[in-house]
């Protein structure tokens, strides 16, 4: 085609008819294919969302299995990126404790899509005795119907059926379990068990704490922090009656003398600290108490698990007792600095039930059931007739029980394995 | 030629039908291609399926604490789980669960977890 032609054929006006046609076809075809590009990526979206949100739960589930087998992994008070499959799938853990138990805090993260995790663990040792009692150059003797299932340390002169008051050995067989021989002192429990929190003893707080006194009491009858936000630490003074309240989490109740807990409080998770510590009667709730001089549990009253008494003396000694009917569902520590630590005492009333790690520099008022571990360095019992050392009767003491396999804390804080408790808000 | 009434087309018209033509081609190649490919990438019923598939299979393993590998076919999709040593602990295991289409090979779901065999 000329040159010429082609102008030729330009210059012709264009008749509206096809082009238009094909104009409205083409927008037609066009909105058609908008509405599948947006609802192609709205379903990609979806979908990538979805497989994220798999794989990142996926890698805080494995993070959290991997941890549960090693502990040492990410030490209390540490914080770690672990890859958890070698492919950059990583995983962030903080680790500290609170109380007796570790919180740890895991988040997995996506571009903007990230995934927190708060839970609550406690430890557990393999092959924990059912009874450790340390060698005071006397025998352990079995009165009534005691039933002790699990291995045992026990003093070089051994086991032996007792007669108490007209009555004699009468259970099936004395210890369901290998037998040690103990040695004269207990396992020395671990100085870094109280570390990141003895400073609350002394009302040293946190850098990070938010303390408050006693009125937010009045003013917040009820109240519930988060572990995610800054621990709210109440700070009651010299004495304190705690009643008609509720708290819960990350919250420690700190008073310099004397904390009484009645029966109309609600306390779930919180830590409380005093020199002494008061638990009324018919008292429920999950707490963990830890006190410098006593700890008084009343009767009939339920710590639920994960709760804990420890009664930590500097130069005084350390006493824990426990009221008729009532359940320690955790663990109880009662220890002392002093040269006398013989003389701590934990007394248990009748029917009351302890489950997870007993430990008690000193000696131990039988009475009841424990599902769980007990050391200790004698046993008494004070009858009208006479007092009897290193007696048991009608004693239970149960390491391979269910309950005695939910967790407790480790003596040395090196736990070989930790047990989830629960996952916190 | 195409002929109207006798009469021959315009250039004009010509140049109008063909960038017609052109236009409607190009919308149609291009809602063709963005159909598949939604289709494609949707495909609800099938992933869903694939989903459940493995996830069912997590769960019996998880239960029963045994995590050999297994291979079954459940309609169009093929659900394998295998599992291989963790590194970082010998108690511990990887272990991949997947849902892949049989008839053209394609991966649709994967989940890949740290297990315990011996969880106590």
């Amino acid at each position: 085609m000329s040159e010429y032609q082609m102008i030729k054929l330009l210059k012709y006006k264009l008749n509206g008819g096809a082009l238009y046609y094909a104009i409205v076809v083409i927008l037609l075809l066009s909105l058609f294919s908008s509405g599948f590009i947006l609802l192609n990526r709205i379903w990609f979206h979806e979908n990538v969302l979805f497989l994220k949100n798999t794989e990142l739960n996926d890698n805080l589930d494995s993070a959290s299995e991997w941890l549960k087998i090693q502990p040492g992994l990410v030490a209390s008070g540490e914080t770690k990126e672990l890859d958890i499959f070698g492919d950059s799938s990583i995983v962030t853990i903080e680790a500290k404790k609170w109380g007796l138990l570790r919180l740890i805090k895991s988040t997995a993260q996506w571009r903007s899509l990230i995934i927190r995790r708060t839970s609550l663990y406690s430890g557990l040792n393999n092959n924990q005795p059912a009874l450790y009692l340390a060698d005071n150059n006397r025998f352990l003797s079995l009165v009534g119907k005691c039933v002790i299932t699990g291995d045992c340390n026990l003093p070089a002169l051994g086991i032996r059926e007792g007669e108490m008051d007209g009555g004699t050995f009468t259970g099936k067989k004395m210890i369901d379990g290998k037998i040690s021989q103990s040695k004269n002192t207990l396992p020395e429990l671990s100085p870094d068990l109280f570390k990141p929190f003895s400073g609350y003893w002394d009302k040293s707080f946190g850098a990070t704490d938010s303390i408050v006194s006693i009125t937010d009491l009045t003013r917040n009858p009820v109240s519930m922090v988060s572990f995610n936000s800054n621990t709210k630490v109440i700070d009651c003074g010299t004495n304190v009656c705690l009643q008609n309240i509720s708290l819960s989490e990350n919250i420690i109740v700190v008073a310099t003398d004397t904390i009484t807990i009645t029966s109309s409080v609600h306390l779930q998770d919180i830590l409380v600290f005093a020199n002494t510590i008061i638990v009324a009667n018919d008292v429920h709730g999950v707490f963990q108490l830890f006190a410098r001089h006593n700890i008084s549990i009343g009767e009939n009253c339920i710590l639920r698990y994960p709760s804990f008494a420890v009664c930590h003396a500097k130069q005084t000694v350390a006493k824990i007792t426990l009221g008729k009917n009532s359940n320690v569902s955790g663990g109880i520590i009662i220890d002392s600095d002093t040269e006398n630590a013989g003389s701590n005492r934990l007394e248990m009333g009748e029917g009351t039930k302890l489950i997870g790690t007993v430990y008690v520099n000193g000696e131990v008022g039988f009475a009841g059931q424990i599902d769980g571990s007990l050391y200790c360095k004698k046993f008494y019992i004070d009858t009208p007739r006479a007092y009897y050392e290193n007696f048991l009767k009608d004693a239970v003491i149960d390491s391979k029980s269910t309950p005695a396999m939910f967790g407790s804390f480790a003596i040395n804080d090196s736990p070989d394995k930790l047990k989830p408790i629960k996952l916190c808000l | 030629m195409f002929v109207i009434k006798g009469k021959s087309l315009t250039g004009g018209t010509i140049v109008e039908v063909v960038t017609g033509m052109f236009l409607i081609s190009l919308g149609m190649a291009l809602s063709i291609v963005v159909f598949s490919k939604t289709m494609d990438n949707s495909n609800l019923y099938v992933r869903h399926q694939a989903v459940n598939a493995v996830n069912e299979l997590i769960v019996q393993q998880t239960k029963a604490m045994d995590f050999k590998s297994v291979e079954n076919d459940v309609g169009d999709i093929r659900i394998t789980s295998s599992s291989a040593p963790f590194a970082g602990n010998d108690s511990l295991q990887i272990v991949t669960w997947s849902a892949s289409l049989i008839s053209s090979g394609k991966q649709l779901y994967i989940r890949k977890l740290i297990k315990n065999a011996h969880n106590n």
